[in-house]
């Protein structure tokens, strides 16, 4: 309910202000699209589902460390969705990787096949509907949790106006029947899309899984890694290591690949400019020794210059 | 088992990531767009100053679809502005084909480039992002502004008087409605022509031979120089110029009497010979359209603003040659701090591009990397050409040094018009004239020569954008609250002084003074140009 009084307004508005600050809401809602009410059913649906599959991740990671599940559970989920949300907490999760290839205890390993690609599977599960979610937000430019309260709250009024207007109308077709059919194409595509998007994770889930445990399979645990034992690594990190050499080969197989792929498809243009820039660095430390030497020159010849003015000015300013 | 999980999270991105390249890759190249405006193809428009303009792209896929998620952003230059409308569209499922729409005005004279547009391909995640850009350039010529003067005489009938004396007027035979002389009659002669009181009175057939009417010529000078050229578009002294300019030329051509043009930019003066008729006003229009659009920088300073500007342009329109895997940056060890880093890859990477876009040898473009003056010139350049207004960091904006020559270059055009005139003529000068102090002897000289040969000669003065002076009551604003208000106001009052100052210096010399400003700057020529063509003095327009 909104007060009446100017003081009232003047409060809430810089509360309002303050609150937007925090949880970065937008105050641009008129300039985009405003999601109806079918649109908020469909990310209502996305986050339920979120909800549940942090809920299995974590019930599937932590089940036999009870004391430790709840914290671990948060922190563990809350760098998955900032990793995800914020694309450089890519960093956070290279630094976790790294944390767990050196102190994740040994009893882990024995788990099967079959619990890990449900676990991978979950998880990646996780990342496509964090991803989807936060790209309908962004085309509907709402911001923070506030901004999602607004999309929520707005879509109701907007609901209860259209339901109103309907009661004028005198014909069958109402307005919100008009909004609903004209909105319909645009649902059905993005729970198409979510769901192709679901399959194509799972195909991804598969492969990336079975790459993994191909991997993780082929390096042997045993007394053989001598050299990097001394260096006191528990055999969970040895593995990992060598698994990293192993993994190294194919992505620089593909990577080179890539590279030559693109560079045979790139316009005359961009290869103009790469031959130029190539050009560039060979003669760069010449050219730079060449233009600062003449600026220094310049600066000398008109330092010079103007002495010898401001000495003439002198000179005529005695014989005065 | 995390490990397992944190591989296998990152052995799925770097799938995502390959596929992404290969897909924007393939698909990039099978995307066609096509503007139209006003339901036109966009390369067959003129477009006309302060008109309200519709813009639409379409977008289309040759084979297969637009992929999903696309950002397509329409970036016109800013001598158009939206008014109306989307210049983006966000393709956000696979389409055969998408388009926008949107209203834009037109806001000065010169030519619009408009380049080709820009996407930004996104996996279906929102995880990579890759920028294109599609190339294609329309030049699109933008005419300006006129009003059509409403009091326009034809010259069908002049006044009955006599002319002062020492002003002497073109009298041959021709069609008009004078009378200029009596002779016998020819045969071929029209028989309408044939004085037959006279004849009686003489015994023998007499024609009536009427004398011609004589078109006066109104020879515009402008004014191009850049210190007229420096502002948002619209706000321009040359658009203030144009206006008149073209204004003049409309009532002049309306009332039967040719316009010539000579415009000086200080480097080089451009001449239209006088032409009348519709012809000749849309050849009048499209110079001065040719003339707003010429290339006429003010010295560039070098500042890291410029150099981030440039930059950006490139970003957007030439995305991949911007890309860190194309564009190579040599390798030092200086700078050191990050920040500084950062800023010398953006200037390296803008000079690539500059190389490649101006022809620079690899010599010149290394050059780039070093030398500030010269990096200066050719980011103002590239700003110029992608239609950003002359404002800082564009140019620099001081005393202008340039007002010298240009009112030389004024006056010596003027000299050699007034010398190859063949009869009353009118010249009409439009320039900024408030600060050419020192200048202005020279266009004083010329005027005073113009003048002596009973030509006619108006000055038309650009009028600076500023408001009006406030009220005694608001001439005391808070100094703490409102300096820009103070400076605001200190401008409008030297202004007001100069303006006296120029105007007493100029009336002197007999010639008339007005404003670009001034609604009736027009029709104050337009005025001259009917007594040039009577030759007697008539104060109905006020001077």
């Amino acid at each position: 309910m909104m007060p009446n009084s100017s003081k009232g307004e003047a409060s809430e508005s810089a509360a309002r202000g303050l609150f937007s600050r925090w949880f970065g809401a937008t105050n641009r809602r008129d300039q985009c699209p405003s999601p109806n009410r079918l649109t908020l059913t469909v990310l209502a649906f996305y986050w339920s589902a979120i909800a549940v599959v942090v809920f299995q991740l974590s019930a599937s990671l932590f089940v036999t460390e009870p004391a430790f599940a709840l914290p671990l559970n948060a922190i563990v989920v809350a760098l998955v969705v900032f990793t995800i949300w914020r694309w450089p907490g890519a960093l956070i999760l290279l630094g976790l990787q790294a944390y767990l290839l050196f102190f994740e205890s040994a009893q882990r390993v024995d788990a099967s096949a079959g619990n890990l690609a449900w676990i991978v599977g979950l998880a990646l599960l996780l990342i496509v509907l964090v991803c989807r979610v936060r790209m309908l937000m962004e085309r509907f430019e709402i911001r923070g949790i506030q901004g999602l309260y607004q999309a929520y709250q707005h879509s109701t009024e907007s609901e209860i106006v259209a339901r109103n207007k309907d009661l004028q109308l005198p014909n069958t077709l109402t307005n919100r029947t008009i909004q609903e059919n004209g909105a319909s194409d645009w649902e059905g595509k993005e729970l198409a899309k979510g769901a192709q998007m679901i399959l194509l994770s799972i195909c991804g889930v598969g492969f990336a899984v079975a790459i993994a445990l191909l991997g993780w399979w082929m390096v042997p645990l045993g007394p053989r890694a001598v050299t990097i034992r001394e260096l006191r690594l528990t055999p969970n990190a040895v593995r990992a290591i060598q698994l990293a050499f192993l993994f190294a080969v194919p992505y620089l197989v593909v990577r080179v690949f890539i590279g030559e792929w693109l560079w045979r498809r790139i316009s005359p243009a961009e290869a103009q400019v790469y031959l130029r820039s190539q050009f560039t660095s060979w003669i760069g430390p010449d050219t730079r020794f060449r233009v600062r030497t003449r600026a220094r020159v310049l600066r000398k010849l008109e330092s010079k210059k103007k002495r010898e003015r401001s000495a003439q000015v002198d000179r005529s300013a005695q014989e005065n | 088992m995390l490990t397992i999980l944190s591989m296998s999270v990152l052995v799925w991105l770097f799938m995502c990531w390959c596929l992404f390249r290969i897909q924007t890759t393939i698909r990039v190249r099978r995307i066609r767009f096509h503007r139209h405006i006003n339901g036109r193809d966009a390369s067959k428009c003129t477009l006309r100053v302060n008109r309200i303009i519709s813009v639409g792209t379409h977008l289309s896929a040759t084979k297969g679809k637009i992929p999903a998620v696309v950002t397509v952003r329409d970036q016109l230059p800013y001598m158009l502005q939206l008014e109306d409308g989307r210049n983006e569209a966000v393709v956000d499922y696979a389409t055969q084909a998408t388009s926008f729409q949107g209203r834009y005005r037109v806001l000065a004279a010169g030519t619009v480039n408009l380049p080709g547009i820009h996407l930004d391909f996104m996996d279906p995640q929102g995880l990579f992002l890759d920028s294109r850009s599609i190339p294609g350039k329309t030049s699109l010529r933008c005419l300006p502004e006129f009003e059509s003067v409403s009091d326009a005489r034809p010259s069908i009938k002049r006044i009955n008087s006599l002319p002062q004396h020492g002003i002497h007027r073109l009298q041959r035979a021709g069609l008009g409605s004078e009378l200029l002389e009596l002779r016998e009659y020819q045969p071929g002669d029209p028989p309408k022509s044939i004085a037959w009181k006279i004849s009686a009175r003489r015994n023998k057939l007499m024609t009536r031979q009427y004398e011609s009417e004589v078109p006066v010529r109104i020879n515009l000078l402008i004014d191009g120089s850049a210190a007229v050229r420096i502002g948002g578009y619209g706000n321009r002294e040359i658009d203030q110029i144009n206006y008149v300019a073209a204004s003049i030329v409309r009532g002049a051509v309306s009332a039967g009497d040719l316009v010539g043009l000579l415009m000086c930019d200080g480097h080089r003066t451009a001449r239209v010979r006088p032409s009348g008729g519709e012809r000749g006003f849309y050849q009048s229009l499209e110079a001065l359209s040719d003339f707003a659009a010429s290339q006429v920088n003010a010295p560039a300073a070098f500042s890291t603003s410029l150099v981030n500007a440039a930059a950006a342009v490139c970003r957007r329109r030439y995305p991949e040659l911007m890309n860190s895997s194309i564009n190579k940056v040599p390798f030092t060890w200086l700078p050191v701090l990050p920040w500084n880093r950062s800023r010398w890859q953006v200037r390296v990477r803008l000079a690539g591009v500059l190389g490649y876009l101006y022809g620079l040898t690899p010599t010149t473009t290394t050059e780039l990397f070093y030398d500030d003056a010269q990096m200066a010139g050719y980011a103002q350049r590239l700003l110029i050409e992608d239609g950003w207004p002359r404002i800082p960091p564009v140019v620099q904006i001081t005393s202008s040094p340039d007002h010298a020559s240009v009112a030389k270059s004024l006056a010596k055009a003027l000299a050699e018009s007034v010398a190859r005139a063949h009869d009353n003529e009118v010249f009409v000068v439009l320039s900024s004239l408030m600060d050419q102090d020192d200048a202005m002897a020279s266009l004083i000289a010329a005027a005073k020569v113009a003048m002596a040969r009973h030509h006619r000669v108006v000055f038309v003065s650009s009028t600076p954008p500023l408001r009006k002076v406030s009220p005694a009551a608001d001439m005391t604003p808070d100094p703490e609250t409102d300096e820009l208000e103070i400076l605001r106001q200190a401008e409008a009052l030297r202004i007001k002084r100069k303006a006296r100052q120029m105007q007493r210096e100029l009336r002197r010399t007999g010639a008339c003074v007005t404003y670009a400003g001034d609604r009736r700057a027009v029709s104050i020529v337009l005025a001259e140009a009917e007594l040039a063509g009577s030759g007697r003095t008539l104060t109905r327009s006020s001077r």
